[in-house]
């Protein structure tokens, strides 16, 4: 009994030293902004009401669902390229010497570059424009994670299967595929957060919907207030992803292997 | 031509490695007739599981030439544990009969082996779950489920105590003389040598040469002890 009040007390410990942080900046933010116009700081209330306002104009959700949708494709694209040239380095050391080099000045290439290159290709108004952008700046991550966690498999494995004369359909689907399922989730996680901040990025710079344009829209109309409103539903949706669809993804993938 | 299920012709193998080289086998020859099982004794790193890998085709010789027999289903006990860590006891069994016996056949066999070796009640465990000396039984009840032509069998009693041994040795036998299997048995231990093998190769310190042949079959009759000794001062006179 005491066993249990004392877990669950320091469950509760931890809960509120988690929330410490938070309020701990909602209340210096709504300290200086009282000393700041609503234009360079507005206070929680007005941030608030921008966010209502937003509701009310209905342009909320479907810019939310926009910029998501753009950064599922342009991510998902780059998964698979990725995976795929990653598969192809390990194959043959030929296709390593080629691809390795390419990769790293991809990845040297500031973003800006890319949302550049793409508003010239695409055009302001295209779809393809931010998903091009997304897709460039996350595949050199996720050729590096792949490679990483295809290199990291137990060869000795792969010789028993071999040794069994094991089809090679059998080794890819029960060897390697949950070998690697657990870093893969892992991998995935880690960069939709990155692939989530480029769409944001490219919107804000040459697109005509979605989160990043309303953004740089509130920006051109000194709507500070709408900044912030907007950069809280950044950080909302972000921690639904994370803690509502990728962490229970991660947490099977493990549980699944262990 | 006499037939063989495995024959090793004058090989020499040697690994080169940011060390250096190193000379692992030399000059080393060896014929397995069907069902014939061929200890090989030696001192610890001298080269006897690089000799089976040899066999199995994982290693490719320096120079000579390592050849299985035509159709020669190969079975190997490696010497640590490779059992896939995502599957059951069961499921890691099933995967190397995928090929061969896919069905209720490969499902009977399975079930009978898993008795035999006493994994019966952890055929639903995972390999985290199992000692060493239990991964080592699955390691041999996989070994035995694709009924080989030969079997590689590297120190597979190692992590057993005496009794467990004991009774895997038997059991080891009684599937010999069921199935027929050639094989290549890799111990430390004269005594398992005489009790398992046709023929007990014992080899050199590195690089691994073979000292002497010795024929156990011929030696059955005299008390095997003698043979075991015999073995013995063999080794201690090389390591
Ligand atoms: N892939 C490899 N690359 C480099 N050196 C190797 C490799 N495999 C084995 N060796 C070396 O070859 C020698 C013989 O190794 P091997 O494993 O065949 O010996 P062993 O007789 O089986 O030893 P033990 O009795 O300890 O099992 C060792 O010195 C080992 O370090
Ligand atoms: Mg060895």
């Amino acid at each position: 009994m005491t066993a249990f009040i004392s877990k669950h007390r320091q469950e509760l410990r931890r809960i509120l030293a988690g929330l410490l942080g938070p309020a701990a900046v909602l209340a210096l933010w709504s300290g200086l902004a009282r000393y700041y116009h609503p234009m360079i700081l507005p206070s929680p209330g007005e941030t608030w009401r921008a966010l209502v306002t937003l509701w009310r104009e209905g342009s909320l959700l479907g810019n939310v669902a926009i910029t998501l949708r753009r950064t599922v494709w342009g991510y998902a694209l780059a998964l698979l390229a990725g995976f795929s040239l990653a598969a192809l380095t390990k194959g043959t050391a030929f296709w390593r010497a080629l691809l390795r080099p390419i990769l790293a000045i991809v990845q040297i290439i500031p973003p800006v570059v890319w949302t550049i290159l793409a508003v010239i290709w695409f055009g302001v108004a295209s779809q393809s424009a931010p998903i091009f952008l997304i897709f460039m700046v996350t595949l050199p991550l996720s050729f590096a994670n792949t490679a990483a966690s295809l290199d990291s498999i137990d060869g000795r494995l792969v010789e028993m299967a071999q040794v069994y004369r094991c089809s090679r359909r059998q080794i890819v689907t029960q060897l390697y595929l949950p070998a690697l399922l657990p870093q893969l989730a892992n991998t995935v996680s880690v960069g939709f957060s990155f692939a989530w901040k480029a769409a944001i990025f490219a919107e804000f710079m040459g697109s005509t919907s979605g989160v990043g344009f309303l953004l740089s829209t509130a920006n051109s109309n000194l709507e500070t207030e709408k900044v912030f409103a907007w950069v809280l539903v950044l950080i909302a949706v972000m921690l639904v992803c994370e803690y509502g669809l990728l962490l229970p993804l991660k947490h099977r993938a493990e549980r699944w292997w262990a | 031509m006499k037939q063989t299920v495995l024959e090793f012709h004058g090989v020499y193998k040697e690994f080169t490695s940011a060390g250096g080289r190193l000379q692992v086998v030399e000059d080393f020859s060896l014929a397995l007739a069907p069902g014939e099982i061929a200890a090989l004794v030696g001192p610890s790193g001298c080269g006897k599981t690089t000799l089976l890998n040899l066999a199995a085709g994982i290693l490719r010789p320096t120079r000579g030439r390592v050849s299985v027999g035509a159709g020669v289903r190969l079975g190997y006990v490696f010497q640590e544990p490779r059992l896939l860590p995502w599957k059951t006891v069961e499921e890691n069994i099933r995967f190397v009969q995928e090929g061969l016996f896919p069905g209720s056949r490969g499902a009977a066999l399975r079930r009978q082996i898993l008795e035999q070796v006493g994994l019966t009640v952890f055929r639903g465990a995972y390999p985290r779950e199992l000692s060493g000396g239990m991964k080592q039984r699955v390691e041999l009840a996989r070994a035995l489920a694709v009924q080989p032509d030969l079997l590689l069998l590297d120190e597979p009693f190692k992590s057993l105590d005496g009794e467990a041994k004991g009774e895997l040795q038997q059991l080891l036998k009684a599937a010999h003389r069921q199935a027929g299997f050639a094989a290549l048995l890799v111990t430390h231990d004269p005594d398992e040598a005489v009790l398992l093998a046709d023929r007990a190769v014992v080899l050199s310190p590195r690089p691994a040469r073979t000292l002497q042949e010795l024929d156990l079959q011929a030696s059955r009759g005299r008390s095997g002890w003698e043979v075991a000794a015999a073995i013995r001062v063999l080794l201690d006179q090389a390591g």
